[in-house]
């Protein structure tokens, strides 16, 4: 059964006489695609939110989103940092009939589950019910979005909390790095913004979480998804009955515009002495998720760092043990985006592993991709896209997606058909207009004294100390 | 909800087919396991079945090395691998017109892996970096190593599943072999289908490729050696970098097949799961001595635990955490647990069960797991039977003789940088 290269792959374990030849070549079929994206079916309710009902009854079971833009990227314009996220972190403490314990007892004896965040460019309250328990649920979540409580004794609690976990942020391998590299690449624009401090959210009043809810999560501008168990005639009565009376406008979510990247290789390096391994980040600004541009890139992203088919994961970790693993990410949000890599490796293998990383960003901005690397990954995409369709949250997902950065309707229904159409030409012609190899940002985290050398003569490098935090610029206090 | 029942099938070679027919979408997802895991490893040989999973990535006769996840993932796919104490498993997810691709290529690989030395040290260095990345370079990472020896009283759980540093540079191509030859065997595995398939076909192609494959001696059997030595139940270590300080807790509990484990997991819910939980609402929200909490019920084939684990601020507030959590364990083995909140549990539980039904992979995984674990691929339909059958004074009794005091393990990792 164990063979070794030398004995040419001979089945030393097999039985002699076996009645079926073991095929020598992978029985791959041709593709098909026998899965589309589900009908959605959508209504304004009379306090202008627009519900979305994908009806899919396989379990009985409902996935809710409410999605109103305008998140994190307003606070550094709007309101004091961190009161949004504390906000979101705090409303499911109670509302004006329930208090947090009989919040939490009246959800979990349904078994229903309530979430609230603030992501970069939305606020988002998400709702999971059994079908049978949705209209009661649902009245709870009603209240969280209309009158929640924000005790004081909660909401000192909860930011008590979320400032420990953002102190503890300095004690991981890769600290602040993250928000280094978003300041490198954004500067002044509010995606370039750091995360709140934990002084800055200790400092925050349940007076400013109330009016932030009370400014923001209005129903008229927002998105209801609905997803699962539930047909769309009755969801339509439902939401207006339960949330009908619900009233007011968002506001303006607009941020600035985002900068122009200058030529300029921008590296920092974060020192950690005695660190095991170091950490380098790579980062160059992308597109906003609506740009025409969009799914050429995110195909050319699949070919550079796509998991373990990617470039990087062949290259640093299979042809030469680099690192355990490295990827690459298309972050695309509503008004900007950026492609970022990332890797860790022992002191000793980071002036290779930079070089192999740099030199395969290089090649993907410079050189068209291979005929057989493009096959691949649109093959990748359409053949995985009926997994879409395999969770409720999945599906959810992909319509405010569609709704948040106003794609066309049949974005998804089209999806596979698109993908197709790409070309070799397409993605150089994308890679050109869009990735600049210069243009690079660097984040490393280690020991500074083994990396600087390496580093020197790639760009502007700065030094900080590794558990350095980058400033937050005067005008985004 | 509809039930989906297991078809099962077993090859004369002792391969277990498992195959469950879901054709609401046009998947497949296929796990393969392998009776093996850490605890098959001796002294001073750890890691192996870890090293061994990133091995069955380096070719087989027909496979080129490291072309396992290109050749998946040309067809829409997704390939993985990962390894317990318990067993080794190796799963993917394709369009189910396609799930052929991953039967044959997970033939090819039981039947003819190819190891040489360059691939062998190629993996040897990967699976170091794994776990530098993973333990020596991040907060509590060698904490959690140490608490996991303290907890346990056999060699085969006490070690970690990555191995020791020394003894991944001390593995040597022939220990790799012999593991292989020990385990790697069709008698020692179990093969589980889910999705857009038909069993008839699926069970036929597994003949076709798995059939002719020589069973092997059987495993070497797997018997618990559990010290006796006096031990020390508590551990204090610094945590240089780190600005929280972590307090881990165990208490040893019933394993897979015990008749006890649905009360562990009646507990488990009343306890810990959801925001009503009686410790996150006494630990976090009323005496707000830790700021996070996790935990619960693992459940294996031996050395299963029932633990809690808690993020501090200030160093003494673990004892408080620790004092806490021992009086919620006690509350809840002797003083009446209301109608209402058996209830809550009830529902909660049921609630869990449906939302798990998602995906074909999660199947393949979970079918495959409990035919390997428990010799039933359906367990889970009899799930929620065995935990409405449940009393509160026997789950009493149970829970309150395993989770006592005099059971307790506890680490206390304490952050160097933290607020004093």
């Amino acid at each position: 059964m164990f063979v070794s290269a030398k004995s040419n792959g001979i089945a030393r374990g097999c039985k002699r006489g076996a009645k079926v030849t073991f095929p020598q070549h992978a029985p791959i079929r041709s593709p098909e695609m026998n899965w589309v994206f589900p009908n959605v079916q959508s209504a304004r309710l009379s306090n202008g939110l627009l519900l979305n009902v994908l009806t899919t009854s396989r379990l009985p079971f409902v996935q809710m989103r409410l999605m109103i833009p305008g998140g994190r990227h307003l606070e550094p314009i709007s309101v004091a940092p961190g009161v949004g996220a504390l906000a979101m972190r705090t409303a499911r403490y109670g509302t004006s009939s329930y208090d947090a314990r009989q919040l939490a007892l009246g959800l979990d004896e349904l078994g229903s589950q309530l979430g609230c965040r603030s992501s970069l460019d939305a606020l988002s309250f998400g709702l999971q019910s059994l079908t049978k328990n949705l209209r009661t649920s649902l009245k709870i979540f009603s209240e969280v979005l209309q009158v929640p409580r924000f005790d004081a004794l909660d909401v000192t609690r909860e930011a008590e909390k979320l400032a420990a976990t953002k102190r503890n942020q300095a004690s991981r391998p890769s600290g602040y790095a993250g928000q280094w590299l978003n300041g490198l690449l954004y500067g002044e624009h509010p995606y370039g913004s750091p995360a709140s401090t934990a002084e800055e959210i200790l400092s925050c009043k349940p007076e400013s979480l109330k009016r932030y809810f009370e400014q923001r999560v209005r129903p008229d501008g927002a998105y209801l998804v609905v997803v699962g168990d539930i047909d769309f005639e009755e969801a339509r009565g439902l939401f207006e009955d339960v949330l009908g009376s619900w009233t007011g406008t968002v506001g303006p979510s607009e941020p600035p515009e985002l900068p122009v990247s200058d030529s300029t290789t921008r590296i920092v390096l974060l020192d950690r002495p005695g660190a095991q391994q170091s950490m380098l980040f790579m980062g160059a600004l992308g597109l906003q998720r609506s740009h025409p541009d969009y799914l050429a890139l995110s195909v050319l992203n699949h070919i550079f760092g796509g998991g373990a088919s990617g470039r990087l994961f062949k290259d640093l970790r299979e042809a030469r043990s680099l690192t355990y693993g490295c990827s690459s990410v298309l972050d695309s949000g509503m008004w900007g985006g950026d492609l970022t890599a990332s890797l860790s490796c022992s002191p000793g293998k980071t002036q290779e592993a930079l070089e192999a990383l740099l030199g395969q960003y290089e090649r993907l901005c410079t050189q068209p991709v291979l005929e057989e690397e493009l096959a691949s990954a649109i093959q990748y995409r359409i053949g995985a896209w009926p997994k879409a369709g395999a969770s409720l949250r999945g599906l959810a997902g992909l319509v405010l997606v569609q709704l948040l950065n106003r794609l066309d309707k049949d974005c998804w229904t089209e999806h596979p058909h698109r993908l197709r159409t790409l070309t070799v030409e397409a993605l150089e012609r994308v890679a050109k207009r869009h990735l600049n190899y210069s243009a690079k940002r660097l984040v490393v985290v280690g020991e500074a004294s083994k990396l600087q050398g390496c580093l020197e003569g790639l760009g502007e490098l700065c030094v900080y100390s590794g558990d350095a935090r980058p400033l937050r610029k005067a005008h985004q206090v | 909800m509809a039930s989906i029942k297991a078809i099962q099938h077993r090859l004369e070679n002792g391969l277990r087919v498992v195959v469950s027919q879901d054709h609401h979408l046009p998947l497949a997802g296929v796990a393969l396991y392998y009776d093996v895991g850490a605890r098959d490893e001796e002294k001073g040989k750890t890691g192996f079945a870890h090293l061994f999973e990133h091995l069955m990535f380096e070719g087989s006769a027909h496979v080129e090395k490291g072309s396992h996840f290109s050749l998946i993932s040309g067809l829409g796919g997704q390939i993985n691998a990962n390894t317990t104490h318990e067993r080794t498993a190796y799963f993917a997810s394709v369009p189910s017109h396609q799930v052929d691709v991953v039967l044959w290529m997970e033939a090819d690989r039981m039947r003819s892996l190819i190891v040489d030395e360059q691939s062998f040290e190629h993996q040897r260095q990967t699976v170091l970096e794994e776990r530098k990345q993973r333990v020596d370079n991040v907060p509590f990472g060698s904490a959690n190593e140490r608490f996991s020896a303290l907890c346990q009283r056999s060699f085969a759980y006490a070690h970690p599943v990555i191995g020791y540093e020394q003894d991944i540079v001390d593995a040597s191509l022939e220990d790799v072999r012999d593991f292989h030859e020990r385990f790697y065997r069709p008698s020692n595995a179990v093969l589980a289908v889910a999705g857009d398939v038909e069993a008839e076909a699926v069970i036929k192609r597994v003949e076709d490729w798995f059939g002719d494959i020589a069973p092997g001696a059987d495993r070497p059997s797997f018997c618990l050696e559990e010290s006796e030595e006096d031990r020390k139940s508590k551990l204090i270590l610094a945590e240089e970098r780190a600005q929280l300080s972590k307090v881990m807790i165990r208490h040893p509990a019933p394993s897979y097949g015990d008749s006890d484990f649905f009360a562990f997991e009646m507990a488990e819910t009343i306890l810990l799961r959801g925001p009503s939980s009686r410790a996150w609402r006494r630990l976090v929200i009323e005496e707000r001595a830790a700021v996070q909490i996790s935990g619960g019920y693992t459940a294996r084939r031996a050395a299963s635990g029932f633990a809690l684990s808690g993020m501090v601020e200030q160093p003494h507030q673990m004892d408080r955490v620790v004092a806490l959590w021992q009086e919620e364990l006690d509350r809840f083995a002797h003083q009446p647990i209301s109608k209402s909140e058996w209830d809550k549990a009830l529902n909660q539980l049921h609630a869990s069960h449906v939302y798990a039904q998602e995906g074909v992979l999660s199947r393949a995984l979970s079918t495959g797991r409990y035919a390997l674990m428990l010799n039933n691929p359906d367990w889970l339909e009899s799930y929620m039977t065995s935990i409405e059958a449940l009393n509160v004074k026997s789950v009493q009794e149970v829970v309150g003789a395993c989770l006592s005091a005099q059971n307790r393990m506890e680490l206390h990792a304490v952050a160097k940088g933290g607020r004093k």
